[in-house]
């Protein structure tokens, strides 16, 4: 349950007076003190308001947006005409087929991975996604501005890691 | 007392009827619980198979004892008798030989007969029955309960769904607002519009949980509800003629839509009422088109505007509903009123059928 761990970091810190103190802070946009990169995103999502506010956040945080797409066909066309580095995907969408499915060709058909985003946390739903599109990452709904810009830095960090 | 005094007498114990009798079916012993039931009809050296009520049951009888003649281990068989009552009655017969055939004697059968008919016997059958069909009452008492678990917990869990979106969604509306707010000249009313947008959902959403219904509502409660929110909340006295078709607006449409009706209502409120109008000068309907297709219609007598226009301007709530009707896989246009004012036109799908998982 990485999204759990992404939220909040507790801190120990000892103090010279008194027991040591425990407290908690938000995450930042460091891992390990290194500076999580930026890249070009694809959001696939299909509620107007969260995909704006998803793309305000992205690009306040110095990613590029390269599209929004509401369906898995908008999806998969987006990601074929302008090959972002990575893509947030929502799992339920409007139309036929659904997130996992998109997120899936998606990285069969040109090797772009993604972040699932949703409110979704049922175990079946969660496996099959793992199986099906290998995600880089899982944000939980509702997030904040702060969550999805470090589960995209982190998920492309671990990408550009993974392939050297 | 002679052994075969004994046996006599344990079988006179008996409380089922007992007989001894040779290969033949000639008749030696009878006991008592026998000669109750049969009569005459046992009575030493009679025939037992004149009790049948047939040629061929008496032939089966026959081949039964001859049967029974072999085995020292009682042999179960099915029989009819006469009672002395005349009453043909079924018997479950146990025949065994008591004493094998010796010189001149023939074997002797010892043959005991339970009544099939026996009263405790049905009495259990139908209780049995009862249970039976009360136990399958309960299984499928139990099964629909199962099944009304597993529809509550998809319920429960459809519902944490859509309160963990519907969450992100109002914190991507306030983010809007926010992003407003920096540019805006006056903060307040940029904030003011953001608290009526949060109450035409929470109006959406009551209606949600309100009715029967859990796939919808009703498009004429829709708009009563929707319209009658957002007059209260602009504080205006305006007057807006509605008109509905029996359509549906399904849990998935009603937020998105409710929004749309909101932003349209607002504008035909600001700009499409200069002063002098007529109450009543903004209509709404609500129409089902061919093709499974819904139309939104708001009509006011302003001075009109178009689509290019509005967006090239900036118009943050015309953006919103452009948005919204992407989300709702619809399409607006504006095109002039009747009497020369805007019609804003929405037009989404909205299947009959089952809402999609």
């Amino acid at each position: 349950m990485s999204q759990v761990k992404d939220r909040t970091e507790t801190v120990m810190t000892e103090g010279d007076a008194g027991p040591p103190e425990r407290m908690v802070r938000a995450t930042d946009d460091r891992q390990g003190g290194v500076e999580l990169p930026r890249g070009r995103v694809l959001i696939v999502e299909d509620e107007f308001f969260v995909a704006m506010d998803a793309e305000d956040s992205l690009t306040a945080a110095g990613f590029t947006v390269i599209g929004i797409a509401a369906t898995a066909e908008a999806a998969v066309s987006l990601a074929e005409s302008q090959s972002p580095d990575i893509v947030l995907m929502d799992i339920r969408l409007v139309g036929r087929r659904d997130g996992i499915d998109a997120a899936a060709e998606i990285r069969d058909r040109f090797g772009i991975p993604c972040v699932f985003a949703t409110a979704h946390s049922d175990p079946t739903t969660r496996h099959r996604a793992e199986v099906a599109a290998a995600p880089l990452g899982w944000l939980s709904k509702p997030y904040t501005r702060n969550e999805v810009t470090s589960a995209l830095g982190r998920a492309l960090l671990r990408y550009r890691q993974e392939r050297g | 007392m002679t052994l075969a005094e004994g046996a006599a007498q344990v079988l006179q114990t008996l409380p089922e009827p007992a007989l001894v009798l040779g290969t033949d079916a000639r008749i030696g012993f009878a006991n008592r619980a026998a000669q109750a039931r049969f009569g005459a009809g046992v009575a030493a050296g009679a025939d037992l198979t004149a009790l049948g009520p047939d040629a061929e049951a008496a032939e089966r009888l026959r081949q039964w004892l001859r049967r029974c003649s072999g085995s020292r281990t009682a042999l179960p068989g099915a029989l009819q008798l006469r009672g002395a009552d005349g009453r043909v009655t079924r018997f479950r017969g146990f025949g065994a030989v008591m004493a094998p055939a010796g010189g001149e004697q023939r074997a002797k059968l010892l043959l005991r007969l339970v009544d099939r008919e026996d009263d405790r016997f049905p009495l259990l059958g139908r209780k049995l029955d009862e249970l039976n069909v009360e136990i399958s009452r309960r299984r499928r008492a139990q099964l629909a309960l199962e099944a009304a678990v597993r529809d509550r917990d998809v319920l429960l869990n459809e519902l944490h769904h859509r309160v963990k979106n519907n969450i992100q969604m109002l914190v991507g509306m306030l983010g809007m607002s926010r992003r407003a707010a920096a540019w805006a000249t006056d903060p307040q009313a940029v904030l003011a519009e953001a608290s009526r947008r949060l109450a035409a959902v929470g109006t959406v959403h009551q209606m949600l949980y309100l009715g029967d219904n859990l796939r919808g509502v009703p498009g004429e409660t829709f708009l009563q509800r929707v319209v009658g929110g957002v007059l209260a909340g602009l504080g205006v006295a305006h007057g807006v003629s509605l008109s509905a078709d029996p359509v549906e607006i399904s849990n998935d449409a009603a937020v998105p839509l409710g929004l749309v009706l909101h932003e349209l209502l607002v504008n035909a409120v600001k700009h499409g009422c200069p002063d002098g109008t007529p109450p009543d000068s903004i209509r709404i309907a609500l129409r089902q088109m061919p093709g499974e297709m819904v139309e939104l219609r708001v009509e006011d007598d302003g001075p009109g505007f178009t689509l290019d226009a509005a967006t090239r301007t900036g118009a943050t709530g015309l953006k919103l509903v452009l948005g919204l009707a992407r989300q709702l896989n619809g399409e607006l246009s504006v095109v002039p009123g009747p009497a020369g004012g805007a019609s804003v036109v929405l037009r989404f799908p909205a299947p009959a059928g089952p809402p999609q998982e």
